[in-house]
């Protein structure tokens, strides 16, 4: 009399081969979200500046759809003109993003082809900067340009499911 | 990154607290037990998702937390210093027929746990008729007769 057992040697083995090698690739995928590869973190911080200077972002590479984000506008003394920051955004990225705030919040905001000019009201000159407050609610590469007196810079952000 | 630190900071705040509460809190889940585990589900569910909707967090979250969980078993099969913090140890309630009354109370146990434990696993009528009784690691109790050869 033996046990009445659905025993099978070989299958084991290869689960257990397999689950290990899950185990690795679950690891590396948890790793990959502590360094930045699938959201935020070190490596999803960037920055672009604009050529003169006038127009820099502090932005994620990866973002999430359906997520709360961030970015920064920093602009410096010169990109004032008339006691305003005139800044153009066009893209992808206008069209892909629900823009849930603008801090301070833009005087005037005005329709361009393909994209927004906003201006903002400046009280004393001086370095400034201005947090957009976003979610995302296209996927993939999502694309803008910043311009502010003519300077552009542009980034690229990627939007994961 | 947020997602898997979020992932970590709770996974510590739960073990620290449930081993706090000691090994019997939820071996025996009653009605309101279960009710105060859904609710901390569900206060758990802000911390570890915020305002984000997405699927990658989620997939984030949750092999954060399993492969924390797989973490925390190696480590307590490797090392016996590690299960005892984080899974505790088990306790002898009764000695070769002796009821150890301090240890009971220790635990907040009654004779009469150590009684409903030998009625379901053997069937057994009176406390005497047990040998050994065991508070395991899991929170059960475990209950050895005496053996009727012997008896």
């Amino acid at each position: 009399m033996t046990l009445q057992i659905g025993q099978n040697e070989r299958f084991q083995q290869r689960e257990w081969r397999l689950e290990r090698i899950g185990w690795v690739i679950v690891g590396v995928f948890v790793l990959a979200g502590l360094v930045g590869l699938l959201g935020t973190g070190p490596l999803s911080w960037a920055t672009a500046r604009s050529e003169q200077g006038l127009a820099t972002v502090e932005y994620q590479r990866i973002t999430h759809h359906e997520a709360d984000d961030s970015l920064n506008l920093v602009f410096p003394a010169d990109a004032v003109e008339d006691g305003t920051i005139s800044v153009e955004l066009s893209g992808s990225w206008i069209a892909g993003v629900d823009i849930q705030s603008i801090s301070p919040q833009p005087a005037e905001e005005r329709a361009i082809p393909d994209g927004v000019v906003f201006d903002i009201a400046v009280e004393r000159p001086g370095p400034t900067t201005v947090v957009i407050g976003f979610r995302a609610q296209e996927y993939g590469m999502l694309e803008a340009a910043v311009a502010v007196r003519g300077d552009t810079t542009s980034f690229t952000q990627l939007v994961l499911p | 990154m947020d997602a898997v630190l979020r992932a970590f900071a709770l996974y510590l705040i739960l073990l620290v607290l449930l081993r706090l509460t000691g090994k019997r809190s939820l071996s025996q889940v009653t009605t309101f037990d279960f009710v105060i585990l859904l609710i901390v589900g569900e206060a758990s569910q802000q911390a570890l998702l915020g305002e984000d909707f997405s699927v990658i967090h989620a997939a984030l979250v949750i092999a954060t937390l399993l492969l924390l969980d797989r973490a925390s078993d190696y480590l307590a099969w490797k090392f016996g210093w590690f299960q005892r913090w984080t899974q505790s140890v088990p306790a002898i309630l009764v000695e070769n027929g002796r009821v150890l009354d301090d240890v009971l109370a220790k635990f907040h146990l009654t004779e009469d746990d150590i009684v409903a434990a030998g009625r379901e696993a053997h069937g057994l009528e009176r406390l005497d008729q047990v040998k050994w009784a065991v508070l395991e690691s899991s929170g059960g109790i475990s209950v050895i007769p005496h053996s009727r050869a012997a008896s």
